[in-house]
């Protein structure tokens, strides 16, 4: 074949490929820091620099080479774990891989074959089945320590491949398909895990929906321990006024009045939006932290109706406040400032509490970024975002939602 | 700028008055500031064309109360140039007291350090909003209040104008260059739509609700955007 039209044929080849390359890693990945024109520029350069080098050295050491470390830096921008990155290049690239040995092995002499044509186009149909079914969940990220076992297992099928294919055997195809096979299983035990992954998190959401409802009941527990021991408080002073009364002793019935007037003891309440959900969450958590000898500085402007759920609501403040608790227990000098406002339908929650950075964070065996995830899982439906990071001795706390719905909720 | 402070107590409104006279001093402004007993005293007076750019006002009172009275300030009088501090001796967050819009709450009793800085939160917004867009308008130089404008919409190579004062015109040009020293003020909530901050009364993910009632449709791209925007505020 003419040297010009094989040029063009092995361009248009690689121009499939690192198309399937993009709508495999695009789906896998998910989603990407910079604008699309980046994303577009990256994978553009990517295509140009492995064309160059191919086109200029032949060598195909080289051309893997080019394949999978650029690749890599292709993938960077993407917000992922680094773990899913690896897993991404190396898979894509051993299956690209062992389609082409395949089909080398298979039609060596065809021309179609030589210049990867074939290959690319099956790579592009693997890609587009692949992204038809294959849903990314960002949340349920690669969490298990197992996974780089998988990483490791492409990585091998990629070295025996190197070891095996090139040796001049009639049965090159059966050693390529295997490897190819093992490849997608691993791709398919990666997304079992994940599903498993997934039903752990929906069980721990639950099992902070129940802490939740906890949380209430012990606030709902705590009110009425008060109001009890008032009555009881109140039948005495009724009885002591009443028979201070009776034997005539105004003065000494005066003197206990003006006793049982100071030693009233009027409760802060930080929270009186109305909403007695609400409320009761935030003099709950308060209560707590002032018990511990918490300096709070609290300013609550909230509507007494919302469209979020309080439901939502409760998690969402039970759990940050929880944290926030927790954290200062750990260390002298307590400090907390709560802000909570409602804005043009815009709800801002900003926390800050004073916390000791050498303790860790596992709270009576329960774990303490579950409590988190609950509340990032109860902002997505409010389209909200939630913003943890320390300054010096301190911990900022925000989150920010809509008063509404989102879209999909 | 004028202060109007409505509470039936005197000793409070006097109190006030001692405030923004000791604030005026301190800062070298010049708020001038008039008290009434009830909203009954006021209302005549804004009937009768008297402007105030703030009013701090009770919530209640023994005749019109101070929710009563703020909406038909924004409802019946469409005022919404006349910003609110609701003073209360309790914390009361009805929703009704958010649909008026105010720019704080103040707690009786009321510390000469809380009004201090909510006069200079007020000065803030006051001075973002005070400023002019320039555009050029059948080949003359215009200039449109930033507080008259509702929104801006791009057509093509025009810049459609709604504004609270005239019916909706476009002159030539793009937004970001009408908008350059004011781009606090408005906010991009779809392609080629900028809406003044200070018109929006309430959002949901879908849509912004502006004070003359229309509803603008929010892009799903500038969600985050308006949300962060927002809460900024």
């Amino acid at each position: 074949m003419n040297t010009w039209l094989s040029t063009i044929l092995y361009l248009t080849s690689n121009a499939i490929h690192v198309y399937a390359i993009f709508i495999f890693i695009d789906v896998f990945l998910g989603r990407y820091t910079f604008r699309i024109a980046w994303k577009v520029a990256s994978y553009v350069s990517y295509f140009l620099l492995g064309s160059l080098v191919w086109l200029t050295t032949k060598n195909s050491s080289l051309n893997i080479l080019m394949n999978t470390i650029p690749l890599f830096l292709v993938t960077i921008p993407y917000i992922t774990s680094w773990k899913k990155r690896v897993f991404s290049v190396v898979l894509s690239c051993s299956i690209g891989m062992f389609i082409d040995w395949i089909a080398f092995a298979l039609f060596e002499n065809a021309e179609i074959i030589k210049v990867g044509f074939f290959q690319c186009v099956v790579l592009l149909i693997c890609a587009s089945i692949f992204s038809r079914f294959y849903r990314n969940k960002p949340s349920f990220a690669f969490h298990s320590s197992y996974s780089w076992f998988l990483v490791l297992i492409s990585i091998g099928t990629i070295l025996v491949g190197f070891l095996t294919v090139n040796e001049d055997s009639s049965k090159d195809y059966i050693i390529a398909i295997v490897l190819l096979l093992i490849n997608f299983l691993n791709f398919y035990i990666y997304n079992m895990e994940q599903r498993s992954l997934e039903e752990q998190h929906k069980i721990r959401l639950i099992e902070n929906a129940n802490y939740a409802y906890q949380n209430q009941l012990q606030t709902v527990n705590e009110t009425q321990k008060k109001i009890k021991f008032m009555r009881h408080d109140f039948k005495k002073h009724i009885h002591t006024l009443q028979s201070l009364i009776e034997k005539e002793d105004l003065k000494g019935a005066l003197e206990y009045l003006e006793e049982m007037e100071e030693s009233v003891i009027v409760k802060k309440s930080y929270s009186e939006t109305g909403n007695k959900e609400i409320d009761s969450i935030i003099n709950y958590e308060l209560t707590l932290a002032e018990e511990i000898g918490t300096n709070i500085i609290c300013n609550v402007n909230l509507p007494d109706t919302l469209r979020v759920s309080t439901f939502d609501m409760t998690i969402i403040l039970g759990n940050l406040l929880d944290n926030a608790v927790h954290a200062l227990k750990s260390i002298d000098k307590k400090i907390l400032i709560v802000e909570i406002r409602y804005n043009k339908g815009i709800i801002r929650i900003d926390i800050e509490n004073t916390y000791n950075p050498k303790s860790k964070k596992k709270v009576n065996g329960k774990e303490h970024g579950i409590g988190l995830l609950s509340v990032e899982d109860a902002l997505i439906k409010y389209h909200g975002k939630l913003e943890s990071y320390p300054e010096t001795s301190r911990w900022h706390t925000t989150a920010v939602f809509y008063n509404s719905l989102d879209y999909e909720s | 700028m004028k202060i109007a402070i409505v509470d039936d107590d005197e000793m409070v409104c006097n109190d006030l008055i001692r405030y923004i006279n000791a604030f005026n001093v301190k800062y070298d402004f010049d708020f001038q500031s008039e008290s009434f007993l009830s909203c009954e005293q006021i209302y005549p007076k804004i009937l009768n064309g008297n402007h105030y750019d703030l009013i701090l006002l009770d919530i209640e009172f023994p005749g019109m109360n101070g929710t009563e009275f703020g909406r038909l300030l924004r409802g019946k009088l469409r005022k919404y140039d006349t910003q609110i501090i609701f003073i209360s001796a309790v914390k009361d967050y009805a929703m009704d007291l958010f649909k008026i819009c105010p720019i704080d709450f103040l707690i009786k009793p009321i510390k000469q350090e809380d009004l201090q800085n909510c006069l200079l939160s007020f000065i803030t917004h006051y001075r973002k909003i005070d400023g002019f867009l320039d555009y050029v308008y059948e080949n003359t130089k215009h200039r449109i209040k930033v507080r008259d404008v509702l929104y801006l919409k791009s057509q093509g190579k025009r810049v459609e104008i709604h504004s609270e004062t005239c019916e909706a015109f476009s002159v030539y040009g793009k937004i970001i260059d009408l908008i350059t020293d004011h781009e606090d003020t408005f906010i991009c909530i779809a392609r080629g739509l900028y809406v003044n901050t200070y018109h929006i009364i309430d959002v949901t993910t879908k849509q912004i609700k502006l004070k003359n009632g229309e509803v603008l449709c929010i892009s799903r791209s500038k969600q985050n955007i308006v949300r962060d925007r927002l809460a900024e505020l």
